[in-house]
């Protein structure tokens, strides 16, 4: 009752009604002015709560902390403590030079980038990892060394970079904008692959053309930005790492525009609002909710692009830009373009149908080897008389059972056998198996100087008696082999060896003779015995001389007798070749790549030499010559039809060169055209035309021209093409149509040009500058810009209260260092401090000149906001500074100013109680109140309190 | 008091000695009323002589700027009786009053706006004629405008009553406030202030040898 009579009393016109602001929390300028809370200000500037919310006090200032030698503005600071305890700022200035500040230490200049470039750098180890977005030379620096990354150890020329507990991921190559690059675990600049868990690998975040923004490393795993999208990346290894989606509505446009700080991504979106998460799936929380018209201020004009990277986007296009196959193709690799190419390859008897000379597909399935002269006699035709025919000298060879014997018939005693057959091979390889029937315990026959010889095989044999022998010993059941020479003046022994003889078992004979007199004995593959001579040359036939030894008795075993079967001797020719098919590589100009083959051969005894010729037409003799080639040098043949000759040689008449396999590699240098292009009309500046894919090995590189026209329907289009550039980065194309056509340089067929995307990038409307952020003393700071190109606000986001709170500095690339937030100016070659250990030592001045800090109240409309109230009184409790003082004012309605006044802060109490009498007559349905000042001294606001006067309800307007 | 003294008086009886609740211009302004009441209410104040040439064939002559009642008229030193039209009309009926000539015997104030004169009666003659109408009245008070003007056209002789100058001034600007019980008392009390200066002014300035019989302690309302 007591409270309800009191109500009732305060609601009656004239009883004064207070409205007291004890507490502040931060600028809300999302709802109308009436409709905020109380402690929110809908316009506020470089003002801020102190940590408890209940005073309401103007920032500190700015002072200089370093001048860089050149440069207009500052545009990347990093900080490092290195391994030496130093404490290191890196900076690049907006004309690309790089400075480091060493323990508070002057700027001395060590690297440059290019100008304009961002530089992003993370720590690992005391060392700065540093990359630019320009796609400079990474490198690293401890502020005391300079390292330049090596590339040939596959580290990426990336933009930025991110650092988990073990390993470096790098993104925004320009080849691969939307690939993780991941180092090997523990080695952070490694990145060569492989199939360890260790091993580095790379990931694909989305299509070729999608751009990676930013990646981040918060709670265990790596927060991946694209500008309209974020993922997270659980990182363990090549095969079990996942990837989960956290955002498909907002990411960021650079990584300047995240901050990690205590288990959070702070970030200002794509959409310039400003976020936090943990990056756990699905949790993302706008904090600029209160900001809605700051953010509305910031230029929203955006890079657009336009990505041709899937098939469907190619096949829209050209292939066939040269030559008479489609020289380039889409089906290689899905989604990619590259050049067509061909490979030739001859491996197997249905390859080789080209003209051969002294050579044999038969010999080797598969293979071409040389042709050679060859005997056989398997005596399985059961005669002497052919196949060959044999002519018989002395006693009565026989063939029985598929096997030459010596057989004498019963009784005959010992009996010396012998014939010849027409061969003439002086080189080569004879074979034959050799067995007996009975024990050598005995003598063969025979007379020899040192016992009995049981057979003679005589090679190189011609009709003046001339001959070399294998002969086969036995004495008193010890054998041996003598190599014997008959040149007409006796025989003479070149070699005797012992060897053991098994009496019951089948022997397989190999006697070889080179071209240079080298003769060789080998039973059953057993080297035996060698020798050399070259007295004879001629050579007519091959004789075979054996003894047989029979007592008459046919209850007795022969004494001997000996078999042969299976005589095979050969020559290989000394030379050949085979003429290949002719290949139609299907370019017109083909890039030719290098002959590979795959022979058998021995050094300086065999070899094959290889030629290879080309021409435009098949059928003509528009044949060049051939040029000689060998396995993996690049046959250099520019036109479309080709052919190769393979040259067989050996100087050992029992060895043959053999050719396994061979290919040939051409591809092109051919073109593609892309379908028109026609960005839209919204354009206010036009990007660069951006070529992502692969570009591996020396000279590989694209060459990209132009055509132009007003409209894709334009005719024009197509008939005459100007190069804009040579590489991946393609000048500016201001033209409202196009088409662009890509001509692939490659150096080799085993280099690769691969086009994976190319990209089209403009501008509609003014795009914001790059956006940073920055921890500080219990607060993020956003940098940002509200309606320039230049950044002009920072917005602090209170961690306590949740309040956000707008500062007129413009700020790039704050960071904050031992409990002091540096950061570049927008203006000029410097970089200033904003706090300082001691924030009574703080600056109340922004570099000598005044800070313009002000506060508003919501629209005040006490108790009854239906109707109009008598503006009384306004009382400040204001804490009393050395100078300066503290301008108060009010609206009514919302309106422009009614009143104001001003309190002086340099004299009073500690605390100063200023209250105000309203002039009279100031009635509405709502105030508001702005206390703030325009100078070098600060304030410091504990209270406001305005006293109210409700007036009769009455028809309004 | 001067202007500015009368402002800071007021101002503290209307609570606002900082002097934001009313404008500077709103005190001066509350002031000047306040005096002109004042003067009106206690016809305490008056100029002693105002001379006007009379001219051969003219009746009527304009009146002071500042004039605000007449107190009396004399035409070479003989004094002249009011009378009104209505009265001349009344007696002189077969005759226009408005042409006769002769040296003057009354006068008729004519305040209205249109016209601000004294007409003389009859219609003076050459022998008339001179600087020799004395035109005795109670005058609008200067206004004060600067901080040192200060009221009753600094005649020292009024200095007592200067409070109520004051307090009049802040009862008019308490009439902006809303009407709160206390700014109601305030206003009550502002009141009384003046009435009881009014009442001994009058008192003070009571008639003189040349006034008037008028009832003692009594005001002229």
């Amino acid at each position: 009752m007591v409270k309800t009579l009191l109500a009732l009393f305060l609601a009656l016109p004239g009883a004064s009604q207070p409205v007291v602001l004890a507490e502040f929390c931060g600028v809300n300028n999302e709802a109308d002015p009436a409709a905020v809370k109380t402690c929110e200000s809908p316009d506020a500037i470089n003002v801020e709560s102190d940590k408890n919310g209940t005073t309401l006090r103007k920032r500190k200032g700015t002072t200089p902390f370093l001048t860089l030698a050149a440069g207009t503005a500052v545009n990347s600071i990093f900080a490092l403590k290195n391994n030496s305890g130093n404490e290191c700022l890196i900076i690049a200035n907006n004309t690309g030079t790089l400075y480091r500040s060493i323990n508070s230490g002057s700027a001395v200049s060590f690297s440059t980038i290019t100008s304009g470039a961002r530089l992003y750098c993370q720590s690992d180890n005391g060392k700065a990892y540093c990359f630019t977005s320009s796609n400079d030379t990474p490198f690293s620096y401890d502020c005391a060394t300079y390292y330049a990354e090596q590339q040939a150890n596959g580290y990426p020329n990336g933009k930025f970079n991110v650092f988990t507990q073990d390993r470096q991921l790098i993104a925004g190559t320009t080849d691969f904008p939307n690939r993780l690059h991941i180092s090997q675990a523990g080695a952070v600049s490694t990145y060569t692959g492989g199939t360890d868990e260790i091993s580095s690998w790379t990931e694909d975040i989305g299509r070729s053309g999608d751009k990676i923004t930013g990646a981040f490393y918060v709670n265990g795993r790596v927060i991946v930005f694209k500008e309209y999208s974020i993922g997270g990346f659980n990182v363990t290894d090549q095969f079990n790492s996942t990837y989960y989606d956290i955002s498909s509505r907002v990411g960021i446009v650079g990584p300047e525009s995240a901050l990690v700080h205590d288990g959070h991504i702070y970030f200002k979106g794509s959409d310039n609002e400003f976020y936090r998460m943990t990056g756990a799936p699905g949790d993302i929380e706008k904090l600029s909710r209160k900001l809605r018209r700051t953010v509305a201020s910031v230029l929203t004009g955006k890079t657009r692009y336009i990505i041709l990277t899937d098939k469907p986007d190619w096949d829209a296009g050209n292939y066939n830009g040269q030559g008479p196959l489609a020289a380039m193709s889409g089906e290689i690799t899905f989604g990619s373009v590259m050049p067509s190419s061909l490979t030739a390859v001859d491996t197997s008897s249905s390859d080789w149908t080209g003209t051969k000379t002294n050579v044999v597909l038969t010999d080797q399935i598969g293979s071409v080897t040389l042709s050679s002269t060859t005997f056989k006699d398997y005596f399985s035709d059961g005669d002497l008389t052919s196949n060959p025919p044999w002519t018989s000298l002395t006693g009565n060879f026989q063939v029985s059972g598929g096997e030459l014997y010596a057989n004498t018939g019963f009784g005959a005693g010992e009996t010396f056998h012998s014939m010849r057959t027409p061969l003439s091979i002086s080189s080569g390889s004879w074979i034959f198996s050799h067995r007996f029937t009975d024990s050598l315990s005995d003598s063969c026959g025979g007379s020899e100087a040192s016992g009995y010889y049981c057979f003679d095989f005589r090679i190189n044999a011609n009709y003046s008696g001339q001959y070399y022998s294998i002969r086969l010993i036995n004495t008193s059941g010890a054998e041996s082999l003598k190599i014997i020479k008959e040149s007409g003046t006796g025989e003479t022994t070149l070699a005797d060896a012992s060897i053991s003889y098994s009496e019951t078992n089948s022997h397989s004979w190999e006697i070889t003779r080179s071209t240079i007199g080298n003769i060789s004995v080998r039973i059953d593959g057993v080297f035996i015995s060698s020798a050399t001579d070259v007295a004879i040359s001629s050579n007519a036939y091959l004789y075979i001389g054996a003894y047989s030894a029979d007592n008459g008795n046919p209850s007795v075993n022969p004494k001997i007798n000996n078999y042969f079967d299976t005589i095979y001797a050969y020559e290989y020719r000394t030379g050949g070749s085979i003429i290949s098919r002719i290949f139609d590589t299907g370019f017109s100009t083909p890039m030719a790549g290098p002959l590979s083959s795959t022979a058998t051969f021995t050094n300086h005894e065999t070899a094959v030499y290889f030629d290879v010729r080309n021409s435009t037409s098949p059928n003509d003799d528009l044949w060049t010559s051939y040029v000689a080639s060998s396995d993996t040098l690049n046959v250099g043949l520019t036109k479309r039809y080709w052919q190769y000759r393979a040259r067989f040689w050996t100087q050992v008449s029992t060895k043959t060169p053999s050719l396994d396999a061979i290919s040939l590699a051409a591809t092109t240098t051919g073109q593609y055209i892309t379908s028109c292009i026609e960005p839209g009309t919204g354009i206010t500046a036009w990007g660069a035309l951006e070529l992502g894919g692969v570009f591996a090995g020396s000279g590989t590189n694209f060459t990209v021209e132009n055509s132009t026209g007003s409209s894709c329907s334009d005719p024009s289009i197509g008939n005459s093409w100007a190069i804009t550039s040579t590489g991946t980065t393609i000048s500016t194309e201001t033209a409202a149509a196009y088409k662009v056509r890509v001509t692939f340089n490659i150096g080799s067929t085993s280099d690769t040009a691969r086009m994976d995307s190319l990209t089209v990038n403009w501008t509609e409307g003014s795009v914001a500058p790059p956006s940073y952020l920055s921890y500080w003393d219990d607060g993020i700071y956003f940098a940002i810009s509200t309606g320039t190109t230049g950044n002009n606000r920072t917005v602090k986001y209170d961690l306590r209260s949740g309040s956000l709170w707008p500062f007129d500095i413009g700020m790039n690339s704050p960071v904050t260092f031992n409990n002091i937030m540096y950061f570049g100016s927008t203006s000029t070659a410097k970089v200033m401090k904003y706090s300082a250990n001691d924030p009574d030592s703080a600056p109340n001045a922004d570099d000598g000149s005044a800070i313009n800090g002000y506060w508003r109240s919501k629209q005040l409309t006490a108790q009854d906001p239906f109707t109009e109230k008598a503006l009384e009184r306004v009382s400040i409790i204001a804490k009393k500074e050395a100078a300066g003082t503290l301008d108060t004012s009010w609206r009514i309605n919302g309106n422009t100013n009614s009143g104001s006044f001003t309190v002086n802060l340099s004299t009073g109490q500690a605390l100063i109680r200023h209250n105000y009498r309203v002039p009279v007559g100031q009635v509405g349905a709502s105030y508001d109140v702005r206390v703030g000042n325009n100078s070098v001294y600060p304030f410091e606001v504990l209270g406001l309190k305005l006293d109210l006067s409700p007036k009769e309800w009455r028809p309004l307007p | 008091m001067n202007l500015s003294q009368l402002s800071d008086l007021a101002a503290l009886f209307v609570g606002d000695p900082n002097r934001t609740r009313f404008t500077s211009t709103q005190y001066t302004a509350a002031l000047n009323r306040a005096q002109e009441q004042f003067a009106f209410d206690t016809r305490s104040f008056f100029k002693d002589a105002s001379t006007i040439t009379v001219v051969d064939g003219t009746a009527a002559y304009s009146l002071p700027t500042d004039f605000l009642w007449e107190k009396k008229v004399t035409h070479k030193g003989l004094r002249l009786e009011p009378i009104s039209r209505e009265t001349l009309e009344f007696y002189q009926r077969s005759d226009d009053w408005s042409d006769d000539s002769g040296t003057p015997k009354y006068f008729v104030i004519d305040p209205e706006e249109a016209r601000k004169t004294i007409t003389l009666f009859p219609i003076p003659k050459a022998d008339d004629a001179g600087a020799n109408l004395i035109l005795t009245y109670y005058p609008i008070p200067t206004a004060m405008a600067s901080d040192s003007d200060e009221p009753f056209n600094s005649y020292a002789l009024m200095a007592p009553y200067h409070i109520a100058v004051a307090a009049y001034g802040a009862w008019l600007l308490t009439t902006y406030e809303t009407m709160t019980p206390e700014v109601m008392a305030k206003r009550a009390a502002l009141n009384k202030v003046y009435q009881d200066k009014a009442t001994e002014a009058a008192d003070h300035f009571k008639n003189t040898a040349s006034e008037p019989l008028r009832f003692r302690g009594g005001r002229v309302w």
